[in-house]
């Protein structure tokens, strides 16, 4: 894995897109919970 | 034609998705895992095909620079032969895009440790070539992907940097998108004064303005590494400069109105002349003047995106492109839902304290 990631730099940028898109990922879903949770109490 | 039918079928996946189950209402589960898992494909597709051409390409870069190294596709071969005099592996291989009109095979030199690392060539895969002497001669300097699912074309000139399309055309037009979803709410509002539409519309031009800068600035930073600098004053760039000058005001407005029905009356007005600047700024004005984007006066079509020529953009570059409209357009329907749900918990808990 190691060497294929040395010689293809591309998988790199691919590597490091993904693991900041699973970042914004779970953050945007985290704040619709939270948005959730806020809003079923203000119905109450 | 089929251009326009991955176009429409993107961006109906992506409204239609994106208006689930209302732009107010909390996202179910379903609708996120869809939405995480669109966006999940776009990113892979538009990063992870290698990029490889033909030896049509190779013949052509290696003629206008020498050193022009060029990623080829091919397919397995039978092996090759080994000459002992120059020690190098020589190996037939079939080039179905013709280099000349009379032949459809070149010759590869290879050193024996690249020809190992090819797995003697009989397997399907991405191989840098230069051009050696003639047109079908080339010698292969480096082994690249084996067995690639599929591939993305190679341009002269534009190569990598070919990949920002999957991100900065779709920032771009979704902006416009977010400013007509504005200007509708400002419709709205001004037909039914109710503060939900002037929260969805300010929230609408918002989100757009995030795509806009986004668009502003990955366009200036492959600008630099392809156009030379950050900042060219192309028409597309002013343009955009204008655009983002004429939804500033816009906030400034808002910002500078205390009482909310004078602010969300004036806004509404401001939603509908500002999508008009929008679509002149995106749509028009760029292509009235010789620039340095695609689509400009003197590029002579509409651009790969938009023109009719039937070899002006890879089907497989199409398909990814449509499923980056749908992303993107789903993206922009949640940053602009969490603003608006937000302000009207808000003003939810304000009114009824």
């Amino acid at each position: 894995m190691e060497t294929f990631l040395t010689h293809n730099a591309l998988y790199v940028v691919l590597v490091v897109t993904m693991i900041t898109w699973a970042g914004i990922a779970i953050t945007l879903n985290r704040i619709e919970q939270r948005l959730q949770k806020v809003e079923k109490k203000i119905e109450r | 034609m089929v251009k326009f039918l991955f176009i429409l079928a993107g961006f109906t996946l992506g409204i239609g998705l994106g208006i689930t189950p209302g732009i107010i209402k909390p996202k179910p589960i379903w609708w996120r895992i869809t939405f995480i898992l669109i966006m999940s494909l776009v990113v892979f597709f538009s990063l992870h095909p290698p990029i490889a051409g033909t030896f049509k390409d190779a013949a052509i870069a290696g003629r206008a620079n020498p050193d022009a190294l060029v990623p080829v596709h091919i397919a397995p071969t039978k092996g090759g032969t080994f000459d002992t005099q120059a020690k190098l592996w020589n190996v037939q291989v079939n080039d179905v895009q013709n280099v000349t009109e009379t032949r459809n095979t070149v010759q590869l030199l290879c050193t024996e440790n690249l020809y190992n690392e090819a797995g003697s060539f009989q397997q399907d895969l991405v191989v840098y070539v230069k051009r050696f002497d003639n047109d079908i001669t080339f010698s292969v300097e480096s082994v690249g992907i084996k067995n690639p699912m599929f591939t993305l074309p190679f341009i002269m000139g534009l190569e990598e940097r070919a990949r920002i399309m999957f991100f900065h055309v779709p920032a771009a037009w979704i902006a416009f998108i977010a400013y007509v979803v504005s200007m509708i709410y400002g419709i709205r509002y001004l037909r039914h004064p109710l503060p939900e539409y002037d929260i969805l519309s300010s929230s609408a031009a918002m989100s757009g303005t995030v795509f806009c800068i986004l668009a502003t600035v990955t366009g200036a930073v492959w600008a630099k590494f392809n156009w030379g600098k950050f900042w060219n004053w192309d028409p597309r760039q002013t343009s955009i400069f204008v655009l983002l000058l004429v939804y500033g005001a816009y906030f400034a407005l808002r910002s500078a109105i205390e009482n909310p029905v004078k602010r969300a009356r004036l806004s509404s007005v401001y939603s509908v002349l500002g999508c008009i600047a929008a679509l002149f700024f995106i749509y028009i004005l760029p292509r009235l003047y010789d620039g340095l984007h695609p689509g400009s006066k003197d590029s002579g079509n509409a651009g790969p995106v938009l023109s009719t020529a039937s070899d002006s953009l890879d089907t497989t570059k199409q398909i990814i492109l449509s499923l980056a409209y749908a992303g993107f357009t789903i993206l922009f329907y949640w940053i602009m839902s969490l603003s608006a749900r937000t302000r009207l918990a808000f003003s939810k808990q304000h009114s009824h304290p």
